[in-house]
């Protein structure tokens, strides 16, 4: 079975071996990236901003020993900034190094033989996809195991839909084909992870390739373990306040709920402020490193904060 | 027993049975994985289900009760296993649907061409006759006038270049290759630059009660975007949001009307306007899908809600929008003031309102968008 040539069994070693480098999946998960693991197949990640899609990927390469291998989607992106370019200045350079060290010999250039030299590996820039399925990329283990590497395609939606179309075609099977080379296939196939934030729906023969998995908000109790690991210099009756203000937040109804990542941030710039818990006038100091809509903050301020804090202290207890 | 496959065919059976699209790709899908995680643990089974069987978060409360009759009183899959009932196909007309066959009527037999020829005969009156005071077959040469409509939203930057000897940036690949065609010569630089791209459309049809004569044939207009112009999206407003793109994709407007009207439980029902604005700002608007688009909202202005908060989130959706646009039939009557608390805090932040009864002033619409 795939599933062992990453050295796990079941969803709970996997959740297990992620808790070793910090990052605390839930069940679902678990399950997911197991099985996305074990069947080769890219999996699809959606979610509120800041839950984590993109740390997933992180740690699975840090657990690993893998390189992870980024391609971050933005409109207008193509082929030459996902999968392969020439080195044109490169090329450009070699031709006048040419012309000048053989411009003595009677024989002159020869054009088929200077095109062959520059369209070799030596001038290829290879580009996230590319890289990606590359046996360069490959991981050998002192075991013998030959790992592949984490494939993150980070906001898929930014895209242009017809970029969907050609991930497609290279997720389907794995190989690209460059003209000049040939077709690169790749050895292992690569632990891809594509992360969606729902600007817009992504077309379906996409979503039938991968598995989905849709990545909530964590729970209070998770959330206060997240940021006790992830900033070990707060302290734990800090971190419960701050998760639960945070969970509250999340409840009111602002324009941009706080991510995972804001609420560590937030933990972090209190401790930094020498604060051992929070009160209306640390909150007020502090609130820009969690909400950064101004409409966000009025709303948060315009509550009783003593009736927040008090909250967050009782759930602590 | 039933085998792992029987089981995944049978769930996928029921998942089915709840309206869910389940390819059988995937069902192919949850049986590997159910080869994986095996069928021991509950919760094993519902995330590989929920993960190879479900693509978006709207369907998890549907699956949640699948889940539950299906695994939790197993006996029922063998009873669904059995009652499989005879696949029907149901093959529909491709011809569009023959006008009302009075012998009265005058309008008997109406051909595509013909309706074209309406358009510039007597009957030119129609286009400026209210929607709500049209007799059916009026309606329905109305809405092939409609469907006639031609689009194209207007261009704005993309951020992709291509080849263009005016543009500002070296294209390198191309020099090169010329460069490499002309034996290593320094060759003139080619240059590219940035290309252009039609604006996202976004319309958000109000079909409460209130709008209901004008729902229509704006629902009709909005499908002849969905299959004239790419990027469009439609959304009808009511008492929830409800997003009918892809209902409208079918060819066939009436087909396609149906499909959207059995996705919006909730034709006629009353409004809370300003809140449904505030979901489509969150789940969609702000995230991508309004910004630097054209946004069409058609409503009468109606708002139960507290007109604050149709105020803010108006505000907020003219931030991210390329234009705003707002049609309301009433404002074709005389006399007309947008006193509707709904419609009076919206006005501001509106960049362009129409009336939208008629055939004429939807064409009109279509031209403002199309600026």
């Amino acid at each position: 079975m795939a599933g062992n040539l990453f050295g796990i069994s079941n969803p709970k070693e996997l959740t297990d071996e992620l808790e070793k480098f910090d990052y605390l999946a839930d069940e679902g998960l678990s399950v997911a990236l197991f099985l996305a693991l074990s069947l080769s197949r890219p999996i699809l990640l959606e979610g509120e901003a800041g839950v984590g899609k993109t740390e997933v990927a992180r740690t699975i390469a840090a657990w690993l020993g893998v390189p992870l291998i980024r391609l971050q989607c933005y409109e207008g992106v193509d082929a030459q900034m996902a999968v392969y370019e020439w080195d044109y200045p490169r090329q450009l350079l070699h031709l006048r190094t040419l012309e000048v060290t053989e411009a003595d010999r009677s024989s002159g250039l020869d054009a088929e033989v200077v095109e062959g030299e520059l369209y070799t590996e030596r001038f290829l820039i290879r580009r996230p996809l590319l890289q990606a399925i590359d046996p360069g990329s490959l991981t050998k283990k002192d075991d013998g195991r030959v790992l592949p590497p984490v494939l993150l395609i980070d906001e898929v939606d930014r895209a242009d839909d017809e970029f969907e179309a050609f991930l497609l075609e290279v997720l389907s099977d794995y190989s690209i084909t460059v003209p000049e080379l040939g077709t690169f296939l790749a050895e292992v196939p690569p632990i891809v992870i594509i992360t969606s934030n729902r600007t817009r729906d992504v077309h379906d023969a996409l979503k039938r390739r991968c598995l989905y998995h849709w990545v909530e908000h964590p729970s209070f109790e998770r959330e206060v373990e997240i940021i006790t690991r992830r900033a070990p210099e707060v302290e734990r009756s800090l971190a419960i306040q701050v998760a639960a203000i945070a969970d509250k937040m999340r409840q009111v109804g602002l324009y941009k709920p706080p991510g995972i990542a804001e609420v560590i941030d937030w933990a972090r710039s209190l401790s930094l402020l020498g604060e051992t818990k929070i009160d209306a006038d640390s909150l007020k100091a502090s609130l820009g490193a969690i909400l950064k809509y101004r409409e966000d903050q009025d709303k948060i301020r315009s509550l009783d904060i003593t009736e927040l804090v008090r909250g967050a202290v009782l759930k602590g207890v | 027993m039933a085998s792992p496959a029987e089981i995944a065919a049978g769930f996928a059976y029921t998942l089915r049975g709840e309206g869910l699209v389940v390819p059988s790709s995937s069902v192919a899908k949850f049986h590997e994985a159910l080869g994986v995680v095996g069928i021991e643990s509950k919760g094993f089974v519902y995330w590989a289900g929920r993960t190879t069987l479900i693509t978006k978060p709207e369907s998890f409360d549907t699956y949640d009760r699948c889940f539950d009759r299906f695994w939790l009183a197993k006996s029922k899959m063998v009873e669904a296993k059995t009652s499989l009932p005879a696949t029907m196909l149901i093959i529909t007309d491709d011809l569009e649907d023959p006008p009302d066959t009075k012998d009265d009527s005058e309008y008997q037999e109406i051909s595509f061409d013909q309706v074209l020829a309406l358009r510039y005969s007597e009957k030119e009156v129609l286009r400026d006759q209210d929607f709500s005071k049209m007799n059916p077959e009026e309606l329905t040469i109305a809405m092939r006038m409609i469907q006639l409509f031609r689009w194209s939203p207007p261009l704005r930057s993309s951020f992709r270049r291509v080849g263009n000897p005016k543009g500002n940036k070296v294209d390198l690949r191309r020099t090169i290759r010329k460069s490499l065609s002309a034996g290593g010569e320094a060759t003139p630089l080619e240059m590219m630059d940035t290309t252009e791209k039609r604006r996202k459309v976004v319309f958000l049809c109000d079909v409460s009660g209130s709008m209901e004569p004008y729902s229509r044939p704006l629902l009709h207009l909005a499908h002849s975007a969905v299959l004239g112009a790419q990027r469009v999206e439609v959304f009808t407003i009511a008492t929830r949001l409800t997003r009918i793109t892809r209902q409208l994709q079918s060819k066939d407007p009436e087909r396609a009307l149906k499909d959207a009207s059995e996705k919006v439980l909730d034709f006629s029902g009353g409004t809370r306007l300003g809140e449904l604005i505030r979901s489509f700002n969150d789940n969609f608007a702000i995230r991508g899908m309004a910004r630097r688009a054209i946004v069409v909202i058609s409503s009468d202005g109606w708002d139960r809600g507290d007109p604050e908060v149709m105020s803010t989130e108006m505000q907020r959706l003219h931030r991210v929008a390329h234009k705003v646009i707002w049609i309301n039939p009433l404002k074709s009557m005389p006399g007309y003031a947008p006193l509707a608390r709904g419609m009076a805090a919206a006005l501001p932040y509106v960049d362009s309102f129409l009336e939208g009864h008629s055939v004429a002033a939807l064409e009109a619409l279509v031209k403002e968008i199309s600026k």
